[in-house]
């Protein structure tokens, strides 16, 4: 019996595709149909605490309220991944929430659609505040980082300042922070700058001679950058250091899991996310609902006192008790010993160059990180 | 000292036969250039394009920056110092493991087996957190060293002997495998000959038994060292303050200041360092390209006749210093290979300890040991629909991918090594790139070719570009194999009136057994442990486990991707263990079915 090659070549061809088909059809049944009559909307994931308030706040009772799905993506939503998709004509999302540094990004690349307020509540749109709401973005919620230490080896009267988070002496132990490689998004360069004495109010625009002889002081006793927001508190739980940056909702989470760590608000950077509509989304009305619905006080406040993080609707504070609101980033005690980071500086062009702040940073910490 | 020639010199009539009808040989190897050109050139080529424009047109600005930027070569050299010493320890450690590995019980084998590819059961994520574990101050190893007095030990994690460390327990399997794989099929009679002649052990293993393994042991060199060129997660967990690698730098140029054409462009530069490199290592890497055959399989002619006759005396002197070496080398080689295993199983299987510790853990962090334990987070685990559902899609999809991988890649390979020989060097390199390029740019330039056409998040979307990263293992472990592989065995069944198929069923695949296995095992793990494709083309739906780890770990630092590591690794020995049990059994019937026949 004798086959030519091409025979061969032929069964070859025929029984990769077939396996190719069959693997596909499978996997096809097991993610479709859960979709209902009154469609879906996709939003990122975000995880953790955070995307276990905003299922509690937001996703589930806006699900109940329309019979609208809300499918939780855990994919990446890297802002260059989600630009390439929506670039591309496919945004792997309806919605995102991005960083205030960010959104410039997705202005720059026409990625974002303008927020349909005619859909929302009477007067919502204004209670927006203190950072207003924009056309085309709508602040979502605030965070703050905040230095952040193991209470199991500095006591419960620990750091009071970034200074003191220099300070090894006074403060055993080794520290970590967030790449400045994020540019605006770890606050690494407020933090430096602070620790080096710089007030408040002379931090923009950013002295980086100053931030960067900051650090070459700190560097010795720097372990390593941390890479995720869920790093600090490993790296704090596993002794590796005394002391870190971290972001406040992180530290609450760990501290109700019994984890001994403690924070302070005293040179806080406060930041915050934006709700976007991505353009090309597949369902992007419902995604204008969620958006309305979300915004609304009530949600607003559920979310807050689902993890410490403030609302972006200011109404939602009459809705909150006075101890839950001392806990929030824009509680007043909190936000008077905080800065607010300006993202306008970080978006906005460097002196003398054609590239914004943000990437004059990220550019000059590549040089000092890489020494 | 072409392949045809020395058939044509060596088996005379048997080589007439296929030379009457035209060679069509080179037709295998139509489905993997097919499959290389619309998968990864194309997808790379729209990319590339992207690099050298600008709003004004073409410009070469993107390269001008990078290639003035010091910390670039900061960058690249310190990516091509770490490959260079981790392919190194990765090679030594893998061939002592690999020979050891032949020179022990079938039983044996199987259970040392799972412990090679015992890497591979987890997240590299959970596994840089062990290393933490295991390495940081106050970690395992300091409070090891601490019992036997040792107070201040060196700083192990958070630097590059952190980094050296990660890499080489990731890569070591793609070292062992391959030499393995080729040492398995080497006939050992030819060796004992030498000793029966008077050569020492170490001597005839040098002289008989290394010439056969060279081409593999070059294959592993090239897997591991382009391999380790795109890691990230490793130097970023594991490395401290100062030690970004390339491939982070290239992910900066991305997702920071999101500049996918400067990322292209810091990539392309890459390739061109590394291809440079091959070419002038090309001599000594030529076999593991599959470009030349230089391995013992093949008699050697030409240059060695014009050597002079000084030349000879010091080779001969050189061959009595080495020889001598070699003796004293043979005298300790039981400590070595014993060794050899302690710490190649002890750098593999340690992380994997701690993780399965880490999968009973009642806390909500990583903490070493636990303080209580309990078996929630595998409650957490079996009770997730969506957990399940990525575990079945991520087997489903790593072994649709890794078939047609080996299917393709295996005739493609048979077409490099048997078919013409000018186009091997291009051939060759062109299976290389996908290793070499990051993973992140393929990706990139892939999602953003198939984005419009509704392919992200299938399954077709993920196995497309899988095939691609499976095909360098399948091509060069198979090709390293066959050239091992006496070519008059295929010429003399030829001569006998068997099909190409009878050659095919009957003397290569046999014979190409473990390398298809091996080959195998690797595209599969390649798109079993993949994060970076995952990210792009998995889309809502399509949730790979591996991404689904990533993430949650990520997001939340928690034994729940321990947990995974621990249900994939019983999965494992419980299908070695099956296999055992199986043999047993029809060993067991057979016997009893010739008692019968006898009585």
């Amino acid at each position: 019996m004798k086959f030519s090659r091409k025979t061969v070549l032929g069964a070859v061809a025929a029984v990769s595709t077939l396996l190719a088909t069959a693997a596909c059809g499978s996997g096809d049944s097991d993610t479709s149909g859960a979709t209902t009559s009154a469609g879906q909307v996709i939003v990122p994931d975000p995880g953790g605490d955070l995307g276990k308030a905003m299922k509690k706040a937001f996703f589930d009772p806006f699900e109940k309220k329309t019979g609208i799905d809300v499918v939780l993506s855990s994919g990446e939503f890297d802002a260059a991944v989600v630009l390439a998709g929506v670039k591309a004509g496919a945004p792997a999302y309806d919605m995102l929430n991005v960083n205030g540094a960010v959104l410039q990004r997705f202005r720059d690349g026409a990625a974002i659609e303008p927020i349909d307020y005619a859909q929302w509540q009477n007067g919502a749109r204004d209670k927006i505040a203190p950072v207003k709401a924009a056309d085309d973005a709508v602040p979502a919620y605030y965070i703050s980082i905040v230095p952040a230490w193991s209470t199991a080896k500095l006591g419960d009267k620990g750091l009071t300042s970034w200074a003191d988070f220099w300070n090894v002496d006074k403060f055993p132990g080794k520290r970590t922070l967030a790449p400045g490689s994020w540019g605006a998004g770890g606050a690494t360069f407020e933090i430096a700058a602070m620790a080096a004495g710089v007030a408040p109010k002379d931090l923009y625009p950013i002295d980086y001679d100053k931030v960067f002889a900051s650090l070459d002081r700190l560097k010795p006793n720097l372990v390593k950058f941390w890479e995720t927001g869920a790093e600090p508190i490993q790296l704090l739980t596993g002794g590796q250091v005394t002391g870190t940056s971290a972001w406040n909702g992180r530290v609450a989470g760990a501290q109700d899991k019994g984890v001994p760590v403690a924070s302070t608000w005293n040179q806080s950077i406060l930041q915050y996310d934006n709700w976007t509509i991505l353009k090309g989304a597949k369902n992007a009305a419902n995604a204008q609902k969620l958006l309305a619905f979300m915004m609304e006080a009530q949600p607003q406040a559920d979310f807050a006192n689902a993890i410490t993080y403030s609302p972006a609707n200011s109404a939602a504070f009459d809705l909150l008790s006075a101890d839950r609101a001392a806990k929030l980033p824009t509680s007043p005690d909190n936000v008077a010993s905080a800065v607010t980071q300006n993202y306008e500086w970080w978006t906005a062009k460097a002196p003398g160059s054609d590239k914004s702040n943000e990437e004059v940073a990220i550019e000059r910490w590549q040089a000092w990180a890489s020494k | 000292m072409s392949v045809d020639s020395s058939t044509e010199r060596f088996t005379g009539g048997l080589a007439a036969r296929p030379r009457r009808r035209p060679d069509r040989r080179w037709l295998t190897l139509v489905p993997l250039l097919a499959v290389l050109i619309l998968l990864f050139v194309v997808p790379l080529f729209s990319l590339l394009i992207d690099s050298f424009r600008s709003e004004q047109g073409f410009t070469l600005e993107n390269y001008r920056e990078q290639v003035t930027s010091p910390v670039f070569w900061r960058a690249i050299r310190r990516t091509l110092v770490i490959a260079a010493i981790s392919t190194g320890i990765c090679v030594v450690l893998g061939y002592l493991m690999a020979y050891a590995l032949t020179r022990m019980p079938k039983r044996l084998r199987g259970v040392l087996m799972v412990v090679v590819l015992v890497p591979y059961f987890t997240s590299i994520l959970i596994r840089s957190y062990a290393w933490i574990a295991i390495l940081a101050p106050g970690g395992l190893v300091a409070r090891t060293l601490a019992l036997v007095g040792i107070d201040s030990p060196p700083d192990l994690v958070f630097n590059q002997t952190g980094v050296l460390i990660g890499t080489v327990q990731i890569l070591l399997p793609l070292a062992l495998l391959p030499i393995y794989s080729v040492m398995s099929g080497i006939d050992r009679a030819s060796v004992r000959a030498a000793q029966s002649l008077g050569a020492s052990p170490a001597v005839a293993h040098w002289h008989v038994y290394r010439p056969a393994t060279s081409s593999a042991v070059m294959a592993s060199a090239a897997l591991v060292f382009i391999s380790s060129l795109g890691f990230y997660v490793t130097p970023a967990l594991l490395g401290g303050p100062g030690d970004a690698l390339i491939a982070q730098s290239i992910l900066v140029q991305f997702s920071n200041l999101v500049d996918p054409a400067g990322a292209a462009a810091q990539a392309v530069l890459l390739l061109l360092i590394v291809l440079m490199l091959f070419v002038v290592l090309f001599r000594y890497l030529a076999p593991s390209l599959s470009v030349e055959s230089t391995g013992s399989a093949t008699p050697r002619r030409g240059r060695r006749a014009d050597t002079t006759e000084r030349r000879e005396n010091l080779r001969a002197l050189r061959a009595r210093i080495l020889d001598s070496g070699l003796d004293a080398v043979g005298r300790l080689r039981l400590p070595i290979l014993v060794c050899g295993w302690i710490v190649g199983a002890a750098l593999l299987a340690t992380p994997l300890v701690v993780v399965a510790i880490w999968s009973f853990s009642d806390a909500t962090y990583l903490t070493f040991p636990p303080e209580e334990y309990s078996t929630r987070w595998f409650a957490d685990y079996f009770t997730d629909e969506a957990w399940i559902g990525s575990t079945f899609l991520s087997l489903g999809i790593a072994s649709a991918s890794a078939v047609i991988s080996v299917v393709i890649g295996g005739f493609g390979a048979f077409g490099l090594v048997r078919g013409p020989k000018r186009p091997r060097l291009p051939i060759a390199i062109l299976v290389a790139m996908p290793l070499i390029v990051p993973p992140m740019i393929y990706s990139l330039g892939f999602f953003i070719l198939v984005a419009p056409h509704d392919v992200v998040g299938t399954n077709l979307g993920l196995i497309m570009p899988y095939v691609v990263l499976g095909l360098p293992f399948a091509v060069s472990i198979t090709a390293a194999a066959l050239r091992n592989l006496d070519q008059r065995l295929e010429n003399a069944a030829r001569s006998l009136g068997a099909g190409s198929l009878s050659v095919l069923r009957h003397v290569l695949l046999p014979a190409l057994r473990p390398a298809l296995i091996s080959g195998f095992v690797f595209a599969f793990l390649a798109a079993f442990d993949d994060v970076v494709v995952a990210t792009f083309m998995s889309g809502p739906t399509a949730v790979t486990l591996p991404l689904r780890m990533f993430q949650d770990i990520k997001l939340e630092v928690s034994p729940r991707t321990a947990v995974v590591a621990v249900v994939l690794l019983g999965a494992g020995a419980a299908a070695v263990l099956l296999r055992f049990v199986m043999a047993w059994l029809v060993r067991a019937v057979r016997v009893a079915l010739s008692r019968r026949g006898a009585s």
